[in-house]
């Protein structure tokens, strides 16, 4: 829930309600009148630091002026230009509404009303905030903080609405919460009088005859809604603003504090602030909230910086434990290096021996053990190849009666050779006549 | 902006602000590194301490391979004499093959090795000393004995001859 803080110029006194606003619903926890004259004070011991104002601008310039139909930055800038011939030499700010659209002479165009302040006026409304060193969220003229007030909850169309704001009396006509039409005349009496009826019904008249409409109702707001004993008619029905359920205070407080608790419900359009106070607005808000964002950083970096010097410190009492049982590591490095010296010499020999070297005594102990049957081999040879196999040869005879015999044992020779592991018989050639034999065979030693 | 006085309080915090999370920021990146330096660091001499005792491993494992060479080989000198191994292994073959024939001739240096080419012909009464006669001539180590070709071979009178070719190696960068 939100506080917030409204103010409301007022002719001498300026209205002030210290309330919580949670979506659409203003409780209001406080409200106050002080004189205009000792509003700085109040502001220097205020806490609040945000405001919403209700200005009370002596010079304000408002009607409803013919555009075309154009989109919302043109019509801006015709409305400036416009606003600009009725306000010769002097820097203003304007809010705007549209009313509608209608045709004249087969054109189609755009009615719109402005509300237009010099700038001075806000100024010197703003100046006492900023200068208590106060900031202000919005600035609104009193009737658009009133019309706020005549929203769905309000039966009819259009409207009307009378209310006090210092000496002088506000006469206004909206639409569909629009406001189209203002009057501002002066009153000497309290209490609703025959010349407030006369100015009722001369702004319905014009109404009526400008816009074709008439307003359902004449509400009356703030103060003068207690009046009472009033002979005149108004040629529309006569009406006291009830309180909103939306708002919570007392019915006295209510009609007391009016714009200032209407001011609280009143749309950003009607915000009349100049752009220059704006960005200061936003400026000032983005600092304070940068701020904020830097301090928690600040804080977060400290907490983390402790965190890493914790951790830096028990880092460096584990290194000095390390220290401590670590050897003499200069003596060991040197022990080796003499280690290194002396091995030296050695190290080819290691290569050397460590070299692969084709071995003869296996595969001639596996012949040996091999079944040769009725061959007899006469004649050995083997010799190393670069590939670390053997190249072995075998010469023989063979003892058998014929030739079938002799071929059986040979095959028979041939088939336990194989049987013997990495011989791979290259070539074998029998010589019938003489009944020898040559057999070529390949022998991977093994690394 | 004409309008800065309004904003002229706010300022001065906003920038102490600023400025202290500047220093804030970067002492914090200054402490994490100066933490991960010393995490380095301690790692560093943790594996130097582990490492300590690889070394010593290794300076046992040199030892005792220095211990082998010279009670194996008998090679005590810093400076190997190849030579001087390769013709006490060859006297050491000529007493252990009394019977047999050994032809010898020049030292040479071949592809970084000192060799004598040594042919030995030894008659043999059986398969069973031919295949001692081999393993004989392989159990050498320091020099080698490489054997390029053996033949058995029967006599014309009877009997067989075991002729092997071949030569003593050593490696010749031993060589003094």
């Amino acid at each position: 829930m939100g506080k917030t803080v409204a103010v409301s110029f007022e002719g001498a006194s300026v209205k002030v309600v210290h309330a919580s606003l949670k979506g659409t619903t203003v409780t209001v926890e406080r409200a106050e009148t002080i004189p205009d004259n000792e509003f700085d004070n109040y502001l220097r011991r205020e806490k609040a630091s945000e405001f919403i104002v209700t200005g009370e601008f002596k010079e304000s310039y408002h009607d409803i002026i013919i555009t075309p139909v154009v989109k919302k930055q043109f019509l801006e800038k015709i409305l400036e230009s416009e606003i600009k011939k009725v306000l010769i030499q002097k820097e203003f700010s304007f809010i705007y509404s549209r009313i509608g659209e209608k045709v004249v002479g087969n054109k189609r165009v755009m009615e719109v009303f402005y509300y237009a302040v010099p700038k001075e006026s806000i100024r010197n409304t703003l100046e006492r905030f900023y200068s208590n060193g106060k900031m202000v969220k919005a600035i609104y003229p009193p009737v658009f903080s009133a019309a706020a007030l005549f929203d769905a909850h309000v039966a009819g169309e259009a409207h009307m609405g009378v209310f006090n704001s210092g000496k002088s009396r506000t006469a206004f006509f909206t639409k569909k919460g629009v406001v189209y039409f203002i009057r501002n005349y002066e009153s000497y009496e309290a209490e609703l009088s025959d010349f407030d009826i006369q100015n009722i019904n001369m702004t319905i008249t014009y109404c009526f005859q400008n816009f074709r409409i008439k307003p359902s109702s004449v509400f009356l707001l703030g103060a003068i809604s207690e009046s009472t004993g009033n002979n005149s008619m108004t040629s529309a029905p006569l009406a006291s603003l009830s309180m909103p359920e939306y708002i919570h205070c007392k019915r006295e407080q209510f009609n007391e504090f009016l714009l200032p608790a209407a001011s609280l419900l009143t749309g950003k359009s009607s915000n009349i602030m100049s752009r220059e106070f704006r960005e200061v607005y936003f400026l000032k808000n983005y600092i304070a909230y940068a701020t904020g964002v830097f301090i928690m950083l600040l804080f977060l970096c400290v907490g983390l910086m402790f965190f890493e010097f914790k951790h830096a410190a028990e880092e460096k009492d584990l290194i000095n434990l390390a220290k401590q049982k670590g050897v003499d590591k200069e003596k060991l490095l040197e022990e080796f290096r003499t280690r290194e010296e002396k091995i030296g010499p050695y190290i080819p020999l290691i290569e050397f021996l460590n070299k692969p070297e084709p071995r003869f005594q296996k595969p001639l102990i596996a012949l040996g053990e091999t079944d040769f049957g009725d061959l007899k081999v006469s004649m050995l040879n083997a010799s190393s190849n670069s590939d670390m196999s053997l190249s072995i040869t075998l010469h023989g005879v063979v003892h058998a009666d014929n030739y079938s015999a002799m071929q059986d044992s040979l095959e028979h020779m041939i088939n336990e050779l194989k049987k013997l592991k990495n011989i791979d018989i290259k070539n074998r050639s029998v010589d019938l006549k003489d009944k020898t034999f040559i057999l070529e065979m390949n022998y991977k030693t093994e690394e | 902006m004409k309008y800065f006085k309004y904003l002229k309080n706010v300022f001065p915090l906003y920038i102490i602000s600023g400025i202290l999370l500047g220093l804030a920021f970067f002492s914090l990146i200054a402490g994490h590194r100066y933490k991960n330096n010393l995490q380095d660091t301690r790692n560093n001499m943790e594996n130097i301490n582990l490492k300590e005792e690889e070394i010593r491993k290794e300076i046992n494992r040199v030892d005792s391979l220095i211990l082998h060479f010279q009670d194996n080989f008998g090679i005590r000198e810093k400076v190997v004499n190849s030579e001087k191994l390769i013709l006490h292994a060859l006297d050491e073959m000529k007493i252990h093959f009394n019977s047999a024939s050994i032809i010898v001739s020049g030292f040479e240096d071949i592809a970084g090795e000192k060799q004598l080419p040594v042919e030995i012909r030894i008659p043999v009464n059986s398969y069973l000393s031919v295949i001692d006669c081999i393993k004989y001539i392989e159990s050498f180590r320091l020099p080698k004995y490489r054997i390029k070709s053996l033949s058995m071979l029967e006599e014309q009178l009877g009997g067989v001859i075991l002729d092997i070719q071949g030569g003593l190696v050593m490696p010749a960068g031993a060589t003094n």
